[in-house]
């Protein structure tokens, strides 16, 4: 009993002052899992995190439902789940519901109509780290070229991006004969 | 049937976002606006823009909330289910197999290869974001 409450507080602290998306939870998230509670030590939980960002999904909630698992079996991964995702969704879905519910005042509607270009500017700066994350890993020519096949597949012939992220993965699985890549990393 | 659609969209637009939550943002747009038209573009910026102001995982902030908006409070469970579940159950059950090719290339090249696809979704949504308001 006593571990699931520390499970639930690692987790929910790690949760809820990590600003700015999953990745930022991280290092708190190591803090508590390695350096507070030594569930873990440094290298397994790295091998974690590598795993992590290998599948598709948010980072954080995998993270926190393996570590979980780890420690105290389902109850463990399921208490990890509900301090990391359910005190942030109730924010969020309380705070919508208000604002929603004052819609017509002005001031909500100049507030919404403020926050498209904030919006815009925070999507297109994640846009540009996938951009350099992406040459990091592929260099600038392979970068470019992917970039413009998805432009013109999802934007110019409409195919949905289910469709490309598919093929995308299928021939990252299917091509062989690129071993250069392989003696280079 | 409305669950089955909550579901539907969060599992499709988690389980292709590679890269984490951010990934997740523009695919769910193309679910949530343009298949399902549960919400204007509009009204997912404002979503967007309130999530990341908020602390926690993005991808399931929003989850529960489209899920809550549609399906009330069921809807956000299965909305957050259909984000968190899949990938999780993966992980655990692909653990061994995992650990056996964290360092292959190809499982390398799979996570890398998907990147600039998640970019241009990106992008176009920024444009799509100062487009709208340049309109409005």
């Amino acid at each position: 009993m006593r571990q699931q409450k520390d499970i639930f507080m690692a987790f929910f602290r790690a949760g809820m002052l990590g600003y700015g998306g999953g990745l930022s939870a991280v290092p708190l998230m190591q803090n508590e899992v390695v350096h507070k509670f030594k569930w873990m030590d440094d290298e397994e939980f790295s091998d974690v995190l590598a795993l992590s960002n290998t599948l598709p999904g948010p980072i954080n909630t995998k993270m926190a439902g393996y570590i979980g698992w780890r420690i105290a079996g389902f109850w463990g991964l399921i208490n990890a789940l509900i301090a990391t995702v359910l005190p942030t969704a109730l924010l969020m879905i309380l705070l919508l519901t208000v604002l929603n519910a004052y819609k017509d005042k002005p001031w909500v509607h100049g507030m919404s109509q403020g926050v498209l270009p904030i919006a815009g500017v925070m999507i297109g700066v994640l846009a540009w780290d996938f951009i350099k994350k992406s040459k990091t890993g592929l260099g600038w020519l392979s970068t470019i070229i992917f970039t413009v096949i998805s432009l013109v597949a999802m934007e110019l012939l409409g195919i949905h991006p289910a469709i490309v992220i598919v093929a995308l993965i299928g021939s990252a699985f299917f091509s062989k004969d690129k071993k250069r890549e392989v003696s280079g990393s | 049937m409305i669950y089955w659609k909550i579901f539907l969209a969060n599992f499709v637009a988690n389980i292709l976002g590679y890269g984490g939550g951010p990934a997740t943002i523009p695919l769910l747009e193309h679910e949530v606006v343009d298949r399902y038209g549960w919400f204007t573009t509009q009204e997912y910026s404002e979503m967007v823009a309130l999530g990341n102001g908020l602390p926690g995982p993005i991808a399931t902030k929003l989850a529960a909330y489209i899920g809550y908006d549609q399906g009330g409070m069921l809807g956000a469970t299965i909305g957050v289910f259909a984000s968190v579940a899949p990938s999780l159950i993966m992980m655990i059950a692909l653990l061994g197999l995992l650990m056996k090719y964290k360092t292959s290339p190809k499982v390398k090249r799979l996570t890398q290869i998907v990147r600039p696809t998640i970019a241009v979704l990106l992008g176009v949504m920024t444009y799509d974001f100062f487009f709208i308001r340049m309109k409005g």
